[in-house]
């Protein structure tokens, strides 16, 4: 069977605003809503030069599960995913100490 | 296919008002939505239960689903009634259940798939996005490796082998064109993006490029600053520890965490294990050591 290769999104390899909405099934207004609540931060100072990288693609998809199954309010959101984070950074460094 | 009982995957009465509906549906979202819970097959409780919740919220479906559901059982072999026709009032949520992936049973009564629910598409369509998880070990993500990719498209199963590029960190995403939902009639086909998740490893511990690992030395390794042997997922590597080293030091051995254009680095925590005394012999060194060298680790400097 052949072998497909793709490319990894990262800060050098991002997504432009349609792409993002097409990756995660939203509708721009809802991704612009997501940008206003500073749930997102795209790079690039206007819609035509936003660039989304890993991490936005990443709270995107989690923000757009929320909006969608929660039923919480923006605020919420972001509220949810940053805990989200760091929760996951815990996790992380309680995972280097009981190694010890 | 299967009935579902609705009532009875959301934990509801079938006299159940909208509003207990609702706040029964929060209740358990909040307990098993997959991106939040820990708990194991949270991922297919939810996928239920949000099918049942997307019935039940909506007056017209609950109303259908009610009249034709008297008389079955959760798990009662299924077809839909004869002439069976639904049509909604509510529309603009295609985009939402696209992905929403809910079963046979649903589709086949509300679904826009469904046997006459609508005529063969005759205009051009791009294929949708996917989105899939995978796991691969943290080898995988040092080395590079090739995956084996099952999908589910369109109600049928699609293998493909991937290629796992060589340092791609945890969380990742792999964008793949043109492997997502085929077009239709001429459209594009939709792209795979595909989320990886590396496992846990036994020895090394991995944040983003970098890699944690508690080395275990002997006292006099550590005392001379003996030249020791350390694990990378590169091999075995040799390093000369700094004389007097202590637990708890870290040491850190540049480049040698997962590969990139700024590869990792791999950090190793040193921890000294003394030896046990086991005869008289090493049991009289220990006084030795004791009488000559006078040391008292809890005094404060």
């Amino acid at each position: 069977m052949k072998i497909i290769s793709g490319t990894i999104i990262d800060q050098e390899s991002t997504l432009t605003f349609e792409e993002v909405c097409r990756a995660i099934h939203a509708e721009d207004q809802l991704i612009i809503q997501f940008i206003e609540y500073h749930i997102i931060q795209p790079k690039g100072a206007s819609k035509t030069d936003w660039q989304f990288d890993d991490v936005a693609l990443k709270r995107a998809r989690l923000a757009r599960n929320f909006y969608y199954d929660l039923e919480v309010n923006f605020e919420g959101i972001g509220l949810l995913i940053d805990m989200i984070e760091r929760i996951g950074a815990l996790e992380n460094e309680i995972e280097k100490f009981r190694q010890r | 296919m299967d009935f579902k009982d609705y009532y009875q995957i959301l934990g509801v009465s079938k006299t159940a008002t909208l509003d207990d509906i609702k706040k029964q549906y929060r209740r358990l979202a909040h307990k098993f939505h997959p991106d939040i819970s820990k708990e194991k097959g949270a991922e297919e409780k939810f996928k239920a239960m949000k099918e049942a919740y997307e019935v039940l919220k909506d007056p017209e479906k609950r109303k259908a689903y009610d009249q034709m559901a008297s008389g079955h059982h959760g798990g009662d072999s299924f077809t839909p009634p004869p002439g069976w026709e639904f049509q909604s009032g509510a529309q603009g949520h295609s985009q939402h259940h696209a992905q929403a992936d809910f079963s046979d049973f649903f589709e086949s009564l509300f679904g826009q798939n469904r046997a006459g629910g609508r005529h063969q598409q005759s205009f051009s369509q791009d294929g949708e996005d996917q989105h899939s998880k995978i796991e691969i070990t943290l080898e995988d993500a040092f080395a590079g490796s090739e995956k084996h990719v099952v999908l589910s498209q369109n109600g049928s199963s699609r293998a493909l082998n991937v290629k796992i590029p060589v340092g791609i960190m945890d969380a990742q995403q792999i964008r793949l064109t043109g492997q997502g939902s085929p077009g239709v009639q001429g459209g594009k086909n939709g792209d795979l993006y595909l989320e990886i998740h590396i496992r846990k490893h036994p020895t090394f511990i991995l944040d983003k490029k970098d890699i944690y690992l508690t080395l275990p030395v002997t006292p006099w390794e550590a005392a001379l600053g003996e030249k020791i042997e350390v694990p990378t997922l590169g091999g075995t590597i040799a390093f000369t520890l700094p004389a007097n080293a202590q637990t708890g030091q870290k040491i850190r051995l540049k480049g040698r965490g997962l590969p990139g254009k700024s590869p990792g680095d791999q950090y190793a925590t040193l921890a000294i294990y003394i030896p046990e005394p086991k005869n008289a012999e090493q049991k009289a060194l220990y006084e030795k050591m004791k009488k000559e060298m006078p040391f008292n680790p809890r005094k404060s400097s």
